[in-house]
């Protein structure tokens, strides 16, 4: 672990601040062969949106590296390194073609998994045709974005569904404009994020106002209550639960950390619920499943799926809330500073966080627990091993993250309500634990 | 694990090597820098002459930060940029009738560096009239001034090619002055590469984004997709590479130079098709201009080219561009360049500086492993104390050059083999004959 710099014991100590060490590179760096990097390069990510890839190819980078992802003439998807094993031109300003991509320099032509076809200025019988690979990666589209394995080729897992994406009548729609969106830092701190769950009741409530409502648009101002934190670990992340006494209910706001860089991430509630007589309990369906893809080290893109139902209508993009517009990119610095937004608070962090200068405090328990898990799983891959959350044998992955509302009465003392408050939470997640995966008729 | 060598394994994008090493002998042009002392040892155009007006003008030249003005009686003056005395940039300074005063404390530097005036100081000091600001020669040449950045004990002549002796040319420039689109944001050497790989032009500038070269009457050459044979020859100036290809009943013989270490000559391309004078079956097409690739740094390098019109033809070459110009420059929309890449996509393409270690050359890269090895010959020459090649020390008269872009009747005979051996003859004749010529 990172050394930590020391707690700072006086005033106007400005000049007795130790220049923090150094950031951990295990965690961080994500370029090829590093720690990190290999750890990440074992799952399955999201490189782009279905909708970018039109009549040219577009150049992209992914964990440190530049590619040139497409859609040939025949629909095939392919993604290459961007630069051709030729001479070394841009792919980027290649021809896309009936079979793979043709580089504009010599017109050598490569399939989409990397094999060359044509080398056109070359003789026949050359060692090239039919021989040499461009470097190429394997990529899945699933439900508007596009999923590539760049990790070694003998230990590719399945592409891996989680049970809330099979759910009947659901339609998915993309949670970015096209191209994703761009965060000018380091993955983990957007990561970080999520396992912290309690910022909610201060920069999207307390500071900046409140920045979530409900499906009638109404504010949701009881999320300015900090509540009851709590994080378990799981088969597949973190499950981070804040529970938050509201009039004869509680409502327990629950989201999920999926291993390696994923948010799971429920609708908030009616509030006060409206239960029926046969009903105290209401489960909110899912909002969305979100990406954090590193581009580098110092850059990281987001793609997300968001959960519609018959009756939702598909504005999650095109009328952001609030919350979601601050997530992006683009405000002007007044804006920003007036009410920032989870970009505000994740990029200003630096382009790398440093672990060395931060004091973890009691609702900092979830982000010490995904940073563990991330620990364990490069040391796992450091071993020879398949790190946690691979679901290697055609197994659904499932989903913990179950947003209710339940009416509970409340206790006789604020102390002895704080009880009921976690109890009811902790209830939840063992009813979660027992009901995994789900499995719909 | 990761490779460097032949990939033979499909989605292989993992067992690649993600970062080998450039090569950095040839690549980087600092001072004291192997490919750097080589590329010093010749004279390099910096700019155009009518962008010394009344305001200095900082101008980057392999890793050197410099400053170039016009005296207001006339002289030229190329000098360290920062101020020798706190290191003002001498950009924001005021240009005399001797040279120029920096803007801070009006210490007054000459174009050859020496310190005129330190007005600051007493007027017993250490410094007039002893110190000198850092300075290198200049020369003026048809609108470029060229400077000369390495041992002032190895100064060469200024290349004066044959080509610039020719009566019957008027000289244009290949770039418009006061701008910086003709900087390509990488290593110089990826940019000369392009010039021994005449295979490209099938390729890059015809088959995949139409024909970008268009004849003297504006007809686009399509004939360049014709896939020819290629040859090389070493020359005292550098490398003169053909392309001869099969037109009909006629063979064309694609004819370009490059001048070591930095610099091409293209000739004008025929129309089709060829008119033969009086009765010959042969003819041969004038130079069409000579384009200097010159490192601001490792990773930006320039474009100056000396466009050889006939007297009485406009010079139009930068203001009716032909798309292979056009293709040049780095004013494009990044989709006109997805769409119609020509040589600054190629080149800029390979990345800031190309990594060697993760090309598989071929068949048509014969030429620029030629080329490479004369950079390395050059370096070592260099390093032994000796002049490189193409200085041209004690040269009388002008320097002859080698190319001759030619189109010959020579219908073809009847077999494939048979016609390959004809153009690669024909190919050799023509280039024997330049031979000749510059022998006498």
């Amino acid at each position: 672990m990172a050394r930590q710099a020391r707690f700072l014991t006086e005033t106007f100590g400005g000049y007795r601040q130790a220049e923090p060490p150094p950031p951990e590179d295990r965690l961080v760096r994500v370029g090829p062969g590093t720690l990190g990097g290999e750890y990440l390069r074992r799952f399955w990510h999201p490189v782009a949106q279905s909708a970018m890839l039109k009549g040219l190819p577009v150049a992209i980078r992914i964990m440190g590296e530049d590619l040139v992802i497409f859609r040939d003439k025949s629909g095939r998807v392919g993604l290459l390194e961007a630069h051709c094993s030729h001479r070394g031109t841009s792919l980027e300003f290649g021809k896309i073609e009936d079979r793979g991509i043709r580089c504009c320099y010599h017109g050598w032509q490569f399939d989409i998994d990397g094999a060359i076809l044509d080398t056109p200025a070359e003789p026949e019988g050359n060692p090239y045709k039919g021989k040499l690979y461009q470097g190429a990666y394997p990529t899945v589209e699933y439900k508007g974005l596009v999923f590539a394995y760049m990790g070694p080729p003998e230990k590719k897992p399945p592409f891996r569904k989680f049970d809330v994406f099979e759910k009947p009548g659901l339609e998915f729609g993309l949670g970015e404009p096209v191209g994703g969106n761009l965060k000018p830092c380091n993955w983990l701190q957007v990561m970080d994020n999520v396992a912290d769950p309690v910022h909610e009741a201060f920069l999207h409530a307390s500071i900046s106002g409140i920045q979530f409502t409900d499906v009638n648009g109404r504010p949701v101002e009881e999320l300015a209550d900090k509540g009851e934190d709590d994080y378990w670990e799981t088969e597949v992340g973190v499950l981070c639960h804040v529970a938050r006494r509201v009039k004869d209910a509680v409502w327990v706001r629950s989201m999920e950390y999926v291993i390696p860089n994923i948010i799971q991430i429920c609708k908030m509630p009616l509030l006060p619920p409206p239960f029926t007589n046969d009903a105290d309990e209401i489960e909110m369906p899912q909002l969305l499943t979100r990406w954090r893809v590193p581009v580098d080290d110092e850059n990281t893109v987001e793609f997300a799926l968001v959960y519609y139902g018959a009756e939702d209508d598909r504005s999650y993009v095109s009328a952001p809330s609030v919350a979601l517009s601050t997530n992006r990119g683009g405000r002007t610095y007044e804006e920003a500073q007036r009410a920032p937004g989870d970009y505000d608070a994740q990029v200003s962090q630096g382009p790398i966080a440093r672990h060395g200068r931060e004091h973890l405090g009691r609702t900092d328990r979830g982000v010490a627990l995904m940073r563990r898990m991330v620990r364990e799983g490069i040391e796992a891959v450091a071993r020879g091993e398949d790190p946690k959350g691979l679901f290697r044998n055609g197994a659904v992955a499932p989903v913990y993250a179950a947003e209710t509302v339940k009416r509970a009465a409340r206790g006789p003392t604020p102390e002895a309500d704080r009880e009921v408050v976690r109890s009811v939470s902790h209830a939840l997640y063992q009813k979660s634990l027992a009901t995994r995966p789900r499995t719909w008729r | 694990m990761a490779t460097t060598r032949f990939l033979t394994e499909k989605f292989g994008g993992y067992r690649i090597a993600k970062q080998p090493p450039i090569d950095e002998e040839l690549t980087r042009v600092g001072r004291g820098t192997p490919a750097g002392e080589l590329l010093r040892r010749y004279w390099q155009p910096i700019l155009h002459s009518a962008d010394l007006k009344d305001l200095p003008v900082p101008v980057r030249i392999l890793g050197e930060d410099l400053v170039a003005f016009r005296t207001t009686a006339g002289a030229v003056g190329l000098l360290e940029r920062h101020c020798a005395h706190r290191g003002a940039s001498l950009e924001f300074g005021k240009i005399t009738e001797r040279g120029i005063l920096c803007c801070y404390h009006a210490w007054h530097f000459a174009p050859d560096g020496r310190l005129l005036e330190a007005p600051t100081e007493a007027a017993q000091n250490p410094y007039t009239g002893k110190l000198c600001q850092g300075a290198y020669p200049t020369k003026e040449f048809a609108g470029l001034v060229f400077a000369y950045l390495g041992p002032p004990d190895r100064v060469p002549p200024f290349p004066f090619y044959d080509s610039f002796a020719r009566k019957d040319f008027h000289f244009g420039l290949g770039e418009p002055d006061g701008n910086k689109i003709n900087i390509q944001p990488t290593n110089w050497l990826q940019m000369m590469d392009n010039t021994p790989d005449q295979a490209h032009e099938a390729f890059l500038h015809c088959m995949h984004s139409g024909p970008q070269f268009l004849d003297q009457n504006r007809r686009p050459i399509t004939e360049l997709a014709i896939i020819g044979e290629l040859d090389w020859w070493e020359t005292p100036t550098g490398l003169a590479c053909h392309e001869a290809r099969r037109v009909g009943p006629d063979i064309w013989v694609r004819s370009m130079e490059l001048f070591f270490p930095n610099c091409v000559q293209v000739c004008r391309p025929p129309v089709f098709p060829p008119a033969y004078p009086g009765g010959a079956t042969e003819v041969e097409y004038p130079p069409f201009l000579i384009r200097w690739k010159v490192p601001l740094d490792d990773t930006h390098t320039a474009n100056y080219s000396i466009i050889f019109y006939f007297h009485g033809e406009p010079a139009d070459y930068f203001t009716r561009p032909t798309p292979a110009a056009k293709a040049l420059y780095n004013d494009r929309t990044y989709e006109d360049m997805q769409r119609f890449p020509g040589d600054f996509e190629a080149q800029v393409g390979q990345g800031p500086i190309a990594i060697h270690a993760r090309e598989h050359l071929g068949h048509t890269d014969r030429g620029l492993a030629m080329f490479r090895r004369m950079v390395r010959d050059g370096i070592e020459a260099v390093r032994r104390g000796d002049d490189p090649k193409n200085v041209n020390r004690g040269a009388s008269g002008p320097i002859p050059t080698y190319s001759r872009e030619t189109m010959v009747r020579l219908p073809p005979p009847n077999s494939p083999e048979a016609d390959k051996k004809l153009l690669r003859d024909t190919s050799r004749r023509v280039f024997e004959r330049s031979l000749a010529a510059a022998a006498r």
